[in-house]
């Protein structure tokens, strides 16, 4: 407490009469003051002590400031730095950094989804029993064959149902392959060979190669995987199931290739035993692979077992071909072809459930055959591939083959014959097999070459010799576009661009908290680093520049300037005013030292010429 | 699939273009020669702008930071700031923007620099000073001041030597009316006992 206090009559506190002085009191206390002041000396007094501080206060010497405080905030907002912040640079690179990543992205997408967008000919080493999805009518492939059988293309093959909707291939092929440019010889003696010339046109995913009827060799190296499960006590190489290129195939791959189709008639097939009748002639292991069965279907009160058991009883079949082609026709005369039969409940018993729907799409058809004709005790598998396609109208003699062509059937195994095609797909005229009996007498069986048990020929020359005029394929009216590179060269453009406006954005930033002197400073003695002259700790500014002008003596009047410059500025009283060349002495000095970077060669290199 | 032209669009040639011609046009050292009316107008008007607060605004940091360096540093980051923001700044006249930017500058700046002792008063030190009564007497001032709070400094200095309200100041420095009414006074407790050299009752 103050002692003028006890003067002033109405005990008015210092801290009273200064929320006054700047008006903090509320106006009532504010006029109530305002009268008091006038008589009371002792509160006067204390005013004028609030006065002489106020008065000491603004009397105080500012240090000047205004010339030299303008130039700085002159020189600052010169620089883009002090620029508006929607400079037409700055939506320019932010522009073409966003088109950069859109870029990316779009490459991103069109490299995971091509194939799925482009070609519709999704075909890998699993199968899922669905939906078509959108079969496009791309065309996939044209070919030009001596085949007259109608026969599918073979691609892939599939041994084991997990019950629901999914076949996969077991056990994992990947241990039996085998690596051959020449022929692979068919099981059965009762083959013609087919030659064909196949032009890709919207390469299918995967590396897989196709053929009519069982592929056996192509114009170039390929891997033809097998199940290595061996067929009977002779054989040891087992089925093939897929035919691998040794990397993707890309648009406009032409390739020719030889296989064979089966001309196995209906009474020699009529006349081979059931795995059961003939242990010999099916291998134990063979046997549980392709007459395997889910646990629900092992039932043998089953709707799908009691449907296909009253099938061949009315059929009269005793045989394994006739209990085949009864199955076949019950799936012809009762179910309609869809391409969406909508999804399989996965608490269905599967095939029963196939067997309650009034259509049905071919991956469907030919679960319910295979695993029906299983329950009767034949050796089926799923195959997947093109169905023939149709002929090109413009050019006689090839035929087209589109997304939609893409399709599913099955295979039944005939002990000395073979895998048989067989087209559980109602509606598809399916490859002209045994199933329609060839007479005797117009296409006598006559084997190409005796059954081997070494199914394995050394190397020939394939497809040079037999390989059929390619008939004018595609190849001048397609235009093989090799996207992959295109992708490739776009993902690289879109990624140096980004890498670029980076690099530009770090070269802006870096300096920034910097006056434009000293920016120009900093960036010299940065690309100088990299130019052979480092800056040392040892060095003063001055020294630095001038180890600088001896690396660069074109640039001497450059460097000296702004090292100048720089030394005024940093340690001389008064700032220096920015000469008017400097912005463009800083362009020449920059190219200058990226000049001189590249140049210079790299470390190791030198350091193995100072070596010698 | 995707498939790239061979010939880059025409759009992207006329982007390029351009992007160049902006590259080139907009560099700092050419562009002194492009400016548009408008860009000249502006860099006018930011400059009579300067010039009227400069120093209101240099001596309240000076004042309030006790250092002529960070006063200098703390003028020129307000100003700059002032330039970004020159088109939304609406009340040109009073200042009151570049009081409250250059303020808050101030307090990040003080408290930044907190670790370091603000400067004693040694009394014995000044009166033994061989120095003119008008030097010691700023020096005094000056040491007053930096003997206060930065908040008592900021109040005081705003209020007294610029002629800011209590209402004003609070709404800168978002304070109570309370809070500037303890910091005045306090403040000028401080200056009458050290700067006034009045004992304490």
């Amino acid at each position: 407490m103050n002692s003028d206090t006890a003067q002033c009559v109405l005990d008015i506190s210092t801290e009273m009469l200064s929320a006054w002085r700047s008006h903090l009191l509320s106006a009532r206390e504010q006029e109530h003051i305002d009268a008091h002041i006038l008589g009371c000396p002792t509160c006067q007094r204390r005013l004028q002590r609030f006065d002489r501080i106020a008065q000491g206060l603004r009397t105080q010497h500012v240090p000047p400031s205004g010339a030299s405080l303008w130039r700085s905030v002159q020189a600052t907002i010169s620089t883009s730095e002090g620029r508006p912040m929607f400079s037409t640079r700055k939506i320019l690179f932010g522009g073409l950094g966003a088109a950069a990543v859109i870029a990316l992205l779009v490459v991103l997408i069109f490299t995971r989804l091509g194939h799925v967008a482009g070609n519709q000919a999704i075909l890998n080493n699993t199968l899922i029993v669905k939906n078509a999805g959108d079969l496009s009518t791309t065309t996939i492939m044209r070919y030009s064959s001596n085949d007259t059988s109608n026969a599918y293309l073979l691609g892939l093959t599939f041994n084991t149902y997990d019950g629901h909707d999914g076949w996969a291939l077991l056990p994992p092929q990947q241990s039996h392959m085998v690596n051959l440019p020449h022929e692979l010889v068919p099981e059965s003696p009762f083959v013609k060979q087919v030659q064909q010339t196949i032009q890709i046109v919207n390469a299918p995913t995967g590396p897989y190669v196709y053929a009519l009827g069982e592929p056996a060799a192509f114009s170039f190296p390929i891997t033809a995987h097998s199940d290595g499960i061996p067929l009977n006590s002779k054989d040891q190489t087992g089925s093939y199931t897929d035919w691998q290129a040794p990397g993707a195939i890309h648009n406009g791959t032409r390739y020719t290739a030889t296989s064979y189709v089966s001309t196995a008639t209906a009474e020699q097939l009529r006349k081979v035993q059931f795995p059961t009748q003939a242990p010999d002639l099916y291998s134990p292991e063979f046997v549980a692979r392709y007459l395997q069965l889910p646990d629900d279907l092992k039932d043998p009160n089953d709707a799908s077992v009691l449907k296909g058991q009253e099938v061949i009883a009315q059929a009269h079949a005793t045989n394994m071909y006739d209990e085949a082609v009864a199955l076949i026709e019950y799936f012809h005369n009762t179910f309609g072809y869809t391409t969406t039969p909508g999804p399989v409940p996965s608490d269905k018993d599967v095939v029963d459930f196939l067997l309650t729907k009034p259509a049905m799409y071919c991956t469907w058809f030919a679960t319910g055959f295979t695993m029906m004709a299983r329950e009767l005790g034949l050796p089926a598998r799923v195959v997947e591939g093109f169905s023939p396609g149709s002929p090109d109208p413009r050019q006689p003699g090839i035929k087209v083959i589109k997304g939609t062509d893409t399709h599913a059937w099955s295979q039944v195994y005939f002990a000395g014959y073979g895998w048989i095609n067989f087209e559980p797909s109602t509606g598809f005229s399916g490859p002209q097999l045994a199933s329609k009996p060839i007479t005797s007498t117009n296409n006598a069986p006559e084997p190409i070459r005796p059954p081997t048990t070494q199914r394995q020929k050394p190397p020939s020359s394939p497809g040079t010799t037999t390989t059929p005029k390619p008939n004018g394929t595609g190849a001048t009216t397609t235009n093989p576009v090799v996207e992959d590179v295109t992708v490739s060269l776009s993902l690289i453009i879109a990624l140096a661009l980004l890498a670029v406006l980076a690099a530009l954005a770090w070269w802006r930033i870096i300096f920034r908290g910097l006056t434009p002197i000293g920016q120009a400073f900093a960036r010299m003695a940065f690309l100088g680093r990299f130019a052979g002259a480092k800056p040392l700790r040892s060095q003063t500014a001055t020294e630095y520049g001038a180890a600088l002008a001896e690396r660069l003596p074109g640039q001497r009047p450059a460097i000296e300037e702004i090292t100048q410059l720089y030394v005024l500025e940093r340690w001389a009283p008064a700032a220096p005013e920015i000469t008017p060349t400097l912005g463009e002495r800083w362009q020449q000095l920059r190219g200058a030292l990226v000049r001189a970077m590249l140049r210079r060669r790299p470390r190791r290199m030198r350091s193995r010429q100072e070596s010698i | 699939m995707l498939a790239l032209p061979r010939q880059p669009p025409r759009w992207l040639t006329r982007w390029l273009a351009f992007a160049r011609d902006v590259w080139q046009t907009e560099r700092p050292a050419t562009q002194q020669h492009g400016q548009s009316v408008e860009t000249i107008d502006r860099s006018r008007a930011f400059e009579e702008f300067f010039f009227r607060f400069e120093r209101k605004i240099f001596g309240s940091l000076w004042r309030i930071t006790g250092d002529e360096q960070a006063a200098h540093d703390l003028s020129q980051e307000t100003f700059l700031r002032a330039w970004q923001h020159f088109d939304e700044i609406r009340d040109r006249d009073s200042g009151a923007w570049l009081f409250r930017v250059a303020a808050n500058a101030a307090f990040t700046y003080l408290r930044r620099r907190s670790q370091r002792a603000t400067l004693p008063l040694d009394e014995e030190q000044l009166n033994t000073r061989d120095l003119t009564a008008g030097v010691i007497e700023q020096d005094i001032v000056m040491r007053t001041l930096q003997s206060l709070t930065p908040k008592q400094r900021t109040v005081l200095v705003l209020h007294e030597v610029y002629g800011l309200t209590s209402v004003e100041i609070g709404q800168m420095l978002r304070l109570s009316q309370t809070a500037i009414r303890m910091a005045l006074w306090r403040a000028r407790e401080q200056f009458r006992i050290h700067y006034l050299q009045e004992e304490d009752a």
